[in-house]
């Protein structure tokens, strides 16, 4: 690389800087972005190669809005109780059968993680996960892994499903429908595969006999009606705009503030305790990875990066490789490190490729499904993952404490067994992922 | 009206003491806590019957779920950890790090204005190191139902 120029090794410096913070977590990650965002910005004004506003449209505000919308949504849907009615119908559906009731719990945790963010949907089923073991006198652990992972393998069939594909999505100029068509059938794969494994994995703690689910009521479980009927009204909303959106030429962010639009109109909340209720932390940290990254590209050492990466993209018989390729490493740095620094990262590198000539659809599919599915490696590999530890150590039942060997024990498998369905999906169905 | 006027005396959990004994006070006393003094003589703590019952009696997930527990559930009885053996345990692992204290020619209103902005039931009425006692919520009642407010 003799090409590489001053701005190239400080915007390089600083990224790598802000990445071994965050990832060391010797600061708070949002902490860590937001000081690399502002060093990348002083250095590239003081280097002549970033300014203030490249770093303002280095921000993917489709993503950040849409993001903030959903969250407001399901602050919303929340209170109602939607999802404790849900958990004690599933419970009483599986009639105290411990198979079954984790393919249960595993499929709605799947699908709402479809459309609504993975991690709220694990912060709210875990505590419940837990509720329902205790009362049904098994062990809540196979539960809150299966819950976490498949959170995470759903939430990377759409568009809306995880962060890393709504970056993807926006960058790509993918829709909602196009998400599904080609994500679909690999994910359906996969989430297959992976109950299969874990069914397994975990036969041992899913022999014993649950007792009378009717322990769980769900009298009291909705606790304002209306306001359910009013939230879901708006939600069904989002989700026929989201399949419609590109059709309409509306953004997904846009799609989603129609639907919050309608239902801060239909349920007048306290505006304060909503707006308290979005996580502005992970915003403001996508939004510092973002101005970082805009720093790197603005450097020029991305495109650098893609024309190297290029030489071996170009070819057409190497592309599926290449496509492969990316998929296990995506894979594999998201089970060890957060798979957003990563997927921000990558999008530039990707969409540099596209000006070198390459057809870079198929790389977008692999990115997804590499960081999608990797997360489930390590407990440390997604949110949902940290969360379902935790929960399992608030419990105070000893034998539903999940270690990170008993993760990576189980994690690890799922996750490769997954990789390898995704990439024989992938490979068979090459020709589909050759368009977005 | 002043808290000195009002305020239980009890009593405080010392280092060593067994929960038993501490809980045996704040009954006989009909408090819902009482401070804890370390070694040194120092009021450094407190303990209080509501925080022993949610660390050591209410799983989080019932916590939260309570509205979806049904009647016939007689395995999770309370206790989880057997009360017997909860009673015998050395109190200084329930103590609460954060004890308010008051100083006995406080007006009441002021008491129960600080009440309300900890989100506490009780403060203790201290003059210097010297603990005097517990003013509770009920007490405040109490003396508004008997007239002994007006007496001061």
């Amino acid at each position: 690389m003799h090409n590489l120029t001053p701005e190239m090794w400080a915007s390089a410096a600083v990224l790598v800087a802000a990445y071994a913070l965050i990832f060391t977590e010797t600061l708070h990650r949002t902490t860590a972005a937001i000081l690399g965002a502002i060093t990348m910005i002083g250095i590239g004004m003081y280097m002549g190669f970033y300014s203030q506003e490249q770093a303002v449209f280095a921000v993917d505000a489709n993503t950040i809005l849409l993001l903030a919308a959903m969250m407001m949504l399901v602050a919303l849907l929340r209170p109602t109780g939607a999802f404790d009615f849900a958990a004690v119908h599933i419970t009483h559906w599986s009639k105290g059968n411990p198979r079954l009731l984790l393919i249960y719990l595993s499929l709605a945790v799947s699908l709402i993680s479809m459309i609504l963010d993975n991690v709220t949907t694990v912060i709210v089923f875990a505590p419940l996960t837990v509720l329902i073991c205790r009362l049904l006198k098994i062990n809540p652990m196979p539960y809150l892994m299966a819950e976490a992972m498949l959170s995470n393998i759903g939430g990377a069939a759409t568009l809306v499903g995880d962060p890393p594909n709504l970056m993807i999505g926006s960058a790509g100029g993918i829709s909602f429908n196009s998400f599904l068509l080609h994500m679909g059938l690999p994910v359906l794969v996969v989430w297959v595969t992976s109950v299969g494994l874990m069914l397994l994995l975990f036969r041992k703690q899913l022999e014993q006999t649950g007792a009378d689910p009717k322990a769980l009521v769900a009298t009291h479980a909705i606790k304002d009606p209306e306001g359910l009927r009013r939230i879901l009204f708006a939600l069904a909303v989002v989700v026929v705009l989201f399949f419609i959106h590109h059709a309409l030429h509306v953004l997904p962010a846009y799609a989603s503030f129609i639907g919050l639009t309608l239902a801060l109109l239909l349920m007048r909340p306290d505006m304060e305790k909503l707006f308290g209720s979005v996580n502005w932390s992970v915003l403001f940290f996508f939004a510092a990875l973002f101005m970082i990254v805009g720093g790197v590209e603005a450097s020029g050492l991305l495109e650098l990066l893609g024309h190297e990466l290029a030489k071996l993209a170009t070819d057409p018989g190497q592309l599926l490789m290449t496509g492969l390729l990316l998929m296990w490493v995506a894979a594999i740095l998201s089970a060890v490190v957060d798979n957003i620094p990563f997927t921000v990262t990558m999008i530039p590198i990707i969409l540099g490729l596209e000006s070198s000539g390459v057809n870079i659809a198929p790389l977008w599919w692999a990115l997804a499904l590499g960081v999608g599915l990797g997360g489930n490696g390590t407990h440390i590999g997604a949110t949902a993952n940290i969360i379902a530890v935790s929960e399992s150590e608030k419990s105070g039942m000893p034998e539903a404490k999940i270690t990170p060997l008993l993760w990576l024990r189980t994690g690890l498998p799922v996750m490769l067994v997954g990789l390898l369905a995704a990439s024989l999906a992938y490979w068979l169905l090459f020709d589909l992922f050759l368009t977005v | 009206m002043k808290i000195k006027h009002i305020s239980t005396p009890t009593k405080v959990a010392r280092p060593g003491m067994s929960v038993g004994e501490v809980m045996l006070e704040c009954v006989e006393k009909d408090v819902p806590g009482i401070p804890f003094v370390d070694s040194t003589g120092q009021l450094t703590g407190r303990f209080s019957v509501r925080h022993l019952f949610v660390v050591c009696c209410i799983p989080y997930d019932i916590l939260h779920g309570a509205h979806l527990l049904g009647d016939d559930i007689e395995h999770l009885d309370f206790p989880h950890i057997q009360a017997g053996e909860l009673m015998e345990k050395q109190v200084d692992e329930f103590i609460f790090p954060d004890a308010i204290r008051l100083s006995p020619n406080f007006q009441a209103i002021k008491a129960l204005a600080i009440m309300e902005q900890y989100n506490t039931q009780y403060l203790f009425v201290s003059e210097g190191e010297e603990y005097q006692g517990v003013v509770t919520r009920m007490s405040i009642a109490k003396a508004i139902v008997t007239k002994e407010c007006c007496k001061n």
